[in-house]
């Protein structure tokens, strides 16, 4: 668990507002205290949801509730949904697959969630998520599984110009790179079927 | 026909939004990609549609190389001198093959390239990038 920043401290009355008898909602139905992780409009909300829904929809009603984009899509999304529990830690990533009633059933118990939004950067059609604010074009084609060696790196996506392969980036958060392998052009007519 | 791999690359593409889809001309299977973005100028349009032959053996290793692009174009108002190859009717369209090939020592490497990574190689030809010999 880690500890939450400072300016997130005042979600303890906003928290304080689910115990006790105001969860006593409608039995189909859960309402949870929901925040963003480090985001600089620090804001609070509720959100209702069905004892049956999925966590996934659950990180998806809050990112909707506190406007924030999921990505790459709300149902292939890579950031991720946190606990948060007394003393205001933070627990380690949810799974999405469970739902509201599996996930009431695990010690300790909160109706408290946090969004971490990750640093996810597209590579080609593959996103990925960055492990460092500041990466080489090199290390970034590792990441999606792409050789350096083989590959150039391009930002913008249509820049003509390659990426110089040891030189660090910068990365923010949906961040769209495309990797590509050198061509030639050939001398004639030719068959597609094979090189000329 | 040995392209199940190719068939689950292009599924998997179209699922995540990629405008995608195998097409049989007879035996031979293509990819028919749309939307390929390209500059304007020196290009006529802001994209175009192209077609990726799949080898019949590309689940055993056979790489791919080249494609076609949709007809019409105009580059710089004219031809590209690279858009030179055979022609073929497909789907009601006509396509024309683009000498636009991996550099020798950078062939397609099966199982580290896939349709994926030859769209974007293609879509380099229509930015001019990364041509190891002269650029048009």
């Amino acid at each position: 668990m880690q500890e939450l920043s400072n300016n997130q401290r005042d979600a303890r009355e906003a928290d304080a507002t689910l115990e006790g008898p105001q969860v006593a909602l409608g039995s189909h139905e859960v309402k949870f205290l929901v925040e963003v992780l480090n985001h600089p409009d620090h804001k609070l909300s509720h959100i209702h949801v069905r004892r049956d829904a999925t966590l996934l929809e659950v990180l998806d009603e809050s990112a909707r509730n506190l406007d924030v984009k999921l990505l790459p899509t709300p149902q292939t999304t890579l950031d991720r949904l946190h606990g948060v529990y007394e003393d205001h830690r933070i627990g380690e990533p949810l799974d999405l697959n469970l739902n509201v009633e599996e996930f009431l059933q695990q010690e300790p118990k909160t109706h408290h969630l946090a969004i971490e939004l990750v640093l996810a950067i597209e590579i080609n059609t593959r996103w990925r998520i960055a492990p460092e604010k500041e990466m080489t074009p090199k290390a970034i084609l590792a990441l999606a599984g792409l050789p350096w060696e083989q590959y150039s790196l391009y930002y913008p996506a249509d820049s003509v110009d390659p990426l110089p392969p040891d030189a660090p980036l910068e990365l923010h958060r949906g961040q769209r790179f495309e990797a590509q392998r050198d061509g030639k052009y050939g001398a004639g007519a030719c068959d597609a079927h094979r090189v000329c | 026909m040995h392209i199940a791999y190719a068939k689950t690359e292009i599924e998997r593409l179209a699922a995540t939004g990629t405008g995608i889809e195998l097409v049989l001309d007879g035996a031979q299977p293509y990819a028919w990609v749309r939307d390929i973005p390209a500059p304007t100028p020196p290009w006529d349009r802001a994209t175009y549609d192209i077609l990726i032959a799949i080898p019949l053996a590309y689940d055993l290793g056979t790489g791919l190389d080249g494609f076609y692009i949709a007809l019409p174009y105009t580059f710089n108002g004219g031809n590209h001198n690279r858009v030179n190859g055979q022609t073929l009717i497909l789907k009601d369209r006509q396509w024309r093959a683009v000498s636009w090939h991996y550099p020798d020592g950078k062939q397609f490497r099966a199982g580290i390239d896939t349709v994926e990574s030859h769209i974007f190689h293609c879509r380099g030809f229509f930015l001019a990038r990364g041509a190891i010999n002269a650029r048009v």
